[in-house]
C-alpha cells in the first residue's frame, strides 16, 4: 500500500531532506512522524502553527512524501470500523487498569509509551487517525465538521519512501 | 487485509493480567529512559532513511542526465545531420 501524504515546517535553510521527528507529551500517538492527508490542512498548519511570531523567516514550507507498507501494518481509525473499535477498546481496557493501580487517570504520552515499552503493536508502523476537527476557515458551515482533519504517524522511518519540497509559502 | 486484531488484543490482554503492581510501578519508574532510547533509534533509522532518499535522488537524477546526454547526443546527430542535409541544398530566398 502507498499513501502520498503532506508535512508541513517552518521555512528552513538547509531545506529538509527527512520529516522532522514529533515528539513529546502533546503528540496523539506518541513520537513519529506526523503528516496530513489532505494538503488543505498541511497549508492550514502551516498558516496557523508555524507562522507565530518566532518564525522570523515569515514563510513556512509543505512537503510531500510517499509511504509504503503492508495491510497487517496499518491501524486506520478513521475509515476502518473494526480498526477503530478495537483501538478505542485498547485505550479503554489500558485507562481502567490503569485507574486501578495508579488511582489517577493516564495521560496520553503514557498510554503511547506503554503501547512502545511493551512492544506490543511492533507489526504497526502506521496509525491513521482524526484530529481535532475545529477548522472553520475550511468548512463551508460553520460549527459542521464535516471535513475529517486527517493525520497519519509513521514510527518507521523506513516506511517514509520519498519526500520532497512541494512549495514554501509566505505568511499572511 | 488490516491489523491483525487478533494477535494485537491477545498480546495486549495477556500482558495487562499478567502485570502486578510492581512491574507496573516498575514500568512507570523506568518510562523515560526508554522513551530517550527509542527516540535516539529512531533518530538513526531516519538518518539512514534520509541518506538512502538522498543518494536514490541523486541516482535517479544521474541517470536522468544520462538519458539527457544521450537523447541531446541524439539530437545533435541529428541536427548535424539535417544541416549537412540542408548545406547540400540550394539556399532558400529569404
Amino acid at each position: 500500500m502507498t499513501l502520498e501524504l503532506f508535512h508541513t515546517q517552518e521555512y528552513r535553510e538547509p531545506q529538509l531532506k527527512f520529516p522532522v521527528l514529533a515528539e513529546g507529551n502533546e503528540q496523539w500517538l506518541g513520537d513519529g512522524y506526523y503528516f496530513w492527508q489532505d494538503y488543505e490542512f498541511a497549508k492550514w498548519w502551516g498558516e496557523t502553527k508555524k507562522c507565530k511570531r518566532t518564525n522570523v523567516s515569515r514563510r513556512y514550507s509543505i512537503f510531500t512524501a510517499t509511504i509504503s507498507f503492508t495491510e497487517d501494518e496499518f491501524i486506520d481509525t478513521v475509515f476502518n470500523e473494526e480498526d477503530y473499535y478495537n483501538f478505542v477498546s485498547t485505550i479503554q481496557k489500558f485507562a481502567s487498569k490503569y485507574v486501578s493501580v495508579f488511582k489517577h487517570k493516564h495521560s496520553l504520552e503514557e498510554f503511547n509509551d506503554f503501547i512502545a515499552d511493551k512492544g506490543l503493536w511492533q507489526d504497526i508502523k502506521v496509525i491513521r487517525f482524526q484530529d481535532i476537527p475545529e477548522n472553520d476557515a475550511l468548512m463551508s458551515v460553520n460549527g459542521y465538521y464535516y471535513k475529517k482533519r486527517i493525520q497519519l504517524r509513521i514510527n518507521a522511518p523506513e516506511k517514509i519512501t520519498t519526500f520532497a519540497l512541494l512549495k514554501t509559502l509566505y505568511c499572511v | 487485509m488490516m491489523a491483525n486484531w487478533n494477535k494485537l488484543n491477545e498480546q495486549f490482554d495477556s500482558l495487562l493480567d499478567s502485570m502486578s503492581q510492581e512491574d507496573w510501578q516498575s514500568w512507570a519508574k523506568n518510562r523515560g529512559d526508554k522513551k530517550l532510547m527509542r527516540t535516539s533509534e529512531m533518530l538513526l533509522k531516519a538518518k539512514l532513511q534520509e541518506e538512502k532518499l538522498i543518494l536514490a535522488n541523486s541516482n535517479s537524477k544521474s541517470i536522468f542526465s544520462q538519458k539527457i546526454s544521450s537523447e541531446q547526443s541524439f539530437n545533435i546527430v541529428s541536427i548535424i545531420g539535417n544541416i549537412s542535409h540542408i548545406g547540400s541544398q540550394p539556399a532558400l530566398a529569404a
